[in-house]
């Protein structure tokens, strides 16, 4: 007798099936398992067992042989239990085999015959729907993770005989236990800031736009505490997106609630290693960046990180996903992050402080050096955060700024329709020109500009994609030159060369 | 043995300080006699280093070897009786009787204006620096400084910008780039001005030559301006060597609230001339002829509205956007337009990102 049954494991960060293949025939008693199991999996053999036993329909005294196919991929986990059990079940001819195909299992087994969750389902899922596959059979534990998606039908079981009633059509419906989520309430408020106009306005611009951002300040200047309030008024994920990085989060073995809208804010601490940051391991699992697909990587005292850190960010940052390589396998990971940088100008942290640094030039260069230009090159907004003293205007809370964001950002991509991109610093050379159509007076204003040594020629579609941020904020249709003005003073490329410059 | 050589030895080779020398040259009165003299009879009057080195260096192909040696690093050993000698720093009590030169030859001015002061000075203090340099060696003064960071490296900056001259004092070895942050500025010097040392190469920058060298540098010099000086601040050391050597003492006040310019406001309260432009530092000269009609006096701009406002507030010490907008009373927009128009003209300079002064060379 044979039988086979769908289930899957998580490689990297997607979900890749796997069928497991059972086989009842007349010999010796013995039970083996095959297909490059590792150790906790092949001890679903005594698990499975005992299960089956205690519903009251043990294994045979035959010869047992389970496969796991396809067999050269190291199959780590627990979830394959309940599947196993159920193709015995369906083996010794208690349920149905024909209807197995279509149904993906995935489980951890009990001695008792109770199904807990195997965790990292959401991926499997997302893999096993593209293959055709719609129904489910899942522990109760792990539908907290999952919920209602187009054309799934998850069954969620608690026990082994839930299969057997299911099959007889006895088996009580399960559906409606899920908790709602509520979102915590969130402690820091942008009101907290008071002044700092240019600073919020910059923080603003940066995620409304998209633009990976680097605040330049002395220590105490309010960087990071404008980047910790920086989730406060981050527009929600959509469906789709929150299915994805709810996938990642699952893979990755990091409980998230999958009605959890807020987009990921990753602060990984600056000693952090390199496969830490990018995804890494034997096995290779999502890294930081990862984890910040569709959200945020917030790299707080960015120059304290490790060069190899920082220069493995280029890639990712460029083409929104990162590669991994090992050994006969590549493993494509999503990255599609906004990065945030936080940095001290100098050493000793005040060199935009009158008179107070103390740091020599070579040391400041030996600081700075870790920041490459290409790296430097990828932040579209590089601004100087300084301590305000006298507290401006009432301040906005983060509420309001939030709904404005949202608003802007809805308006960016009516504006940005047909160019498949949602942001404006997505948007590639040969548009932003098309789509911005600088008026004579911005062209001459670039012009100015450029002759002033301000902005590079290269660095004015940074500009101009900046501009256009700032005038959408501002209502307008068209860049106006105080919009690029603006821009100036939240993109500055020469901060390097200034702050070790010579001459001063 | 030539006679200049027996000066070389005297001067680098025993290392031993310019009051001892002149003590030894009272009894000896010239290096011949020393070099000749037998140990036991000197040995009671250097200390115990100075002895070991009196005993190993006195070997002629030694002492010529050395000697060539400076040649090919294209530095000069200038006697006190030679010509090339700077001549005000020969009237000093402790004049050295040799110095090492690098770089031009100096050319003697009619009025030669020591500019020193901190090491880690306010942009305030930076930029007069560069103003007054610029605008004395403009009319023809020498300006003398110390090479070192801050005020010192802008002194000379200043003054090489306007194509004068200027000369550096270290308080190191000739040979040597100290502090490393202004080795540009050093490359400059030896190629268009002077730099000189009281010590041989190879010295090492001890704290406690500064001081010495501090003498040179006023002995150099008719007048000391110092542009900024903390309480404790080796500017004052040349302040009173100045005094010492009865020249001009000068200084920059800066603001009462910032303890940067304490040491200038306390030489000013014993008499030092207070200097608000160059003006006040020539009429202490009365002999020095040279017109100062192109002197300017800061004044007020007529400029249009917003900008008028934001000129009002950006200042010496640098002030960030943020401030200047909420100081002005503009907005985001207002502030941004009218700081870009200011610099643009060059009103005003963006010394980080964000950051702004007023530009003081344009009148």
């Amino acid at each position: 007798m044979y039988q086979e049954v769908i289930s899957g494991i998580v490689r990297g960060v997607a979900g890749q099936l796997i069928h497991v293949e059972v086989e009842i025939r007349n010999g010796l008693p013995y039970f083996t398992m095959v297909g490059c199991l590792s150790k906790e999996a092949a001890e679903a053999k005594e698990r499975v067992a005992s299960a089956l036993r205690s519903i009251g329909h043990p294994l045979p005294s035959m010869k047992l042989t389970v496969n796991l196919s396809p067999a050269n991929i190291k199959k780590k986990g627990t979830a394959f239990d309940f599947p196993i059990a159920v193709a015995f079940l369906a083996c010794l001819g208690l349920i149905p085999g024909s209807e197995l195909d279509k149904i993906c299992i995935l489980g951890e087994l009990a001695l008792n015959g109770k199904i807990h969750g195997a965790g990292c389902c959401l991926p499997i899922i997302l893999e096993a729907r593209k293959r055709g596959i719609h129904r489910f059979f899942l522990a109760a534990e792990d539908q907290n993770s999952l919920e209602d998606m187009d054309g799934i039908q998850i069954i969620p079981m608690e026990h082994l005989s839930d299969v057997l009633d299911y099959f007889h059509g006895t088996m009580k419906n399960r559906t409606g236990l899920r908790k709602e989520w509520v979102p915590e309430e969130e402690s820091e408020d942008f009101s907290d800031i008071r002044g700092q106009q240019h600073l919020k306005r910059a923080v603003e611009a940066a995620i409304t736009g998209r633009h990976h951002l680097l605040l330049v300040g002395s220590p105490g200047s309010g960087k990071t505490m404008a980047v910790k309030r920086i989730p406060t008024i981050l527009p929600p994920l959509t469906d789709s997106q929150r299915l994805e990085v709810q996938s990642i989060y699952d893979a990755a073995g990091i409980s998230r609630n999958i009605a959890d809208w807020r987009c990921p804010v990753r602060m990984p601490h600056s000693s952090i290693p390199k496969g830490a940051l990018i995804g890494g391991g034997q096995e290779p699992k999502a890294g930081e960046i990862t984890l910040a697909h569709h959200g945020i990587l917030v790299m707080d005292e960015l120059m304290e990180f490790r060069q190899e850190c920082l220069e493995a960010l280029r890639q990712p940052l460029e083409e929104k996903r990162i590669q991994v390589n090992r050994l006969g396998w590549n493993y494509v990971f999503p990255a599609d992050f906004q990065m945030i940088g936080t940095m001290n100008p100098c050493p000793c942290g005040f060199a935009l402080e009158d008179g107070r640094c103390r740091c020599s030039q070579l040391k400041k260069r030996q600081y700075l050096r870790k920041l490459s230009g290409p790296l430097l090159d990828r932040f579209d907004m590089v601004l100087t955060v300084k301590e305000e003293k006298e507290p401006a205007r009432p301040p906005e809370t983060s509420k309001e700024i939030r709904s404005r964001v949202i608003n802007n950002i809805q308006l960016e991509k009516e504006r940005l329709a047909g160019t498949g991109c949602s942001f404006f610093s997505e948007l590639k050379a040969e548009d932003v020109m098309r789509l911005c159509r600088p008026s004579a007076e911005v062209r001459k204003l670039l012009e100015t500009a450029a002759d002033m040594k301000k902005i590079s020629r290269r660095g004015i579609h940074k500009i101009l994609k900046l501009s256009m941020t700032l005038s959408l904020m501002d209502g307008e249709d068209n860049i106006c030159p105080v919009h690029v003005l603006e821009a100036m003073t939240f993109r500055n490329t020469g901060f390097v060369e200034e702050v070790a410059g010579d001459g001063r | 043995m030539e006679d200049k050589l027996y000066w070389y030895w005297f001067c680098s080779m025993l290392g031993i300080n310019s009051r001892k020398q002149h003590q030894l040259m009272e009894i000896f009165a010239h290096p011949k006699e020393l070099f000749r003299t037998s140990p036991n009879i000197i040995e009671e009057k250097l200390s115990e280093k100075a002895f070991q080195r009196f005993c190993k260096s006195r070997s002629e192909d030694q002492i010529k070897r050395q000697y060539e040696a400076l040649r090919e690093e294209q530095i000069r050993f200038l006697l006190s009786v030679e010509a090339g000698y700077p001549k005000r720093l020969k009237k000093i009590y402790d004049y050295p009787y040799g110095i090492f030169q690098k770089g031009q030859a100096w050319l003697e001015r009619e009025l030669v204006i020591a500019v020193v002061g901190s090491r880690h000075p306010s942009s305030y203090g930076l930029e007069l620096t560069r103003l007054f340099a610029g605008k004395m060696a403009k009319i023809g003064i020498g300006i003398v400084s110390g090479l070192a960071k801050g005020i010192d490296g802008a002194a000379h900056r200043g003054a090489g910008c306007e194509r004068g001259v200027t000369a550096g004092v270290l308080g190191c070895g000739i040979d040597r780039i100290y502090p490393w942050d202004n080795h540009q500025l050093f490359y400059e010097m030896y190629e268009n001005q002077t730099v000189f040392s009281e010590y041989p190469p190879g010295v090492r920058p001890d704290a406690w030559r500064f001081p010495e060298r501090n003498r040179i540098i006023s002995g150099l010099s008719d007048g000391i301006l110092v542009m900024e000086a903390e309480k404790r601040s080796g500017s004052l050391i040349t302040a009173d060597c100045g005094l010492e050597q009865n020249k001009e003492i000068f200084a920059v006040p800066g603001p009462v609230t910032s303890g940067n310019h304490a040491g200038c406001h306390g030489l000013i309260k014993q008499g030092a001339k207070l200097v608000e432009t160059v003006e006040d530092i020539l009429s202490e000269f009365p002999d020095f002829t040279k017109s100062s009609e192109n002197i300017q006096h800061f004044q007020k701009k007529s400029l249009a509205k917003p900008e008028k406002k934001v000129y009002d507030v950006v200042d010496l010490y640098p002030r960030h956007l943020n401030e200047i907008m909420n100081e002005a009373g503009l907005s985001f927009g207002e502030t941004v337009s009218a700081l870009f128009l200011l610099e643009s003209k060059g009103y005003i300079k963006q010394i980080h990102h964000n950051i702004y002064i007023k530009n003081i060379y344009k009148g």
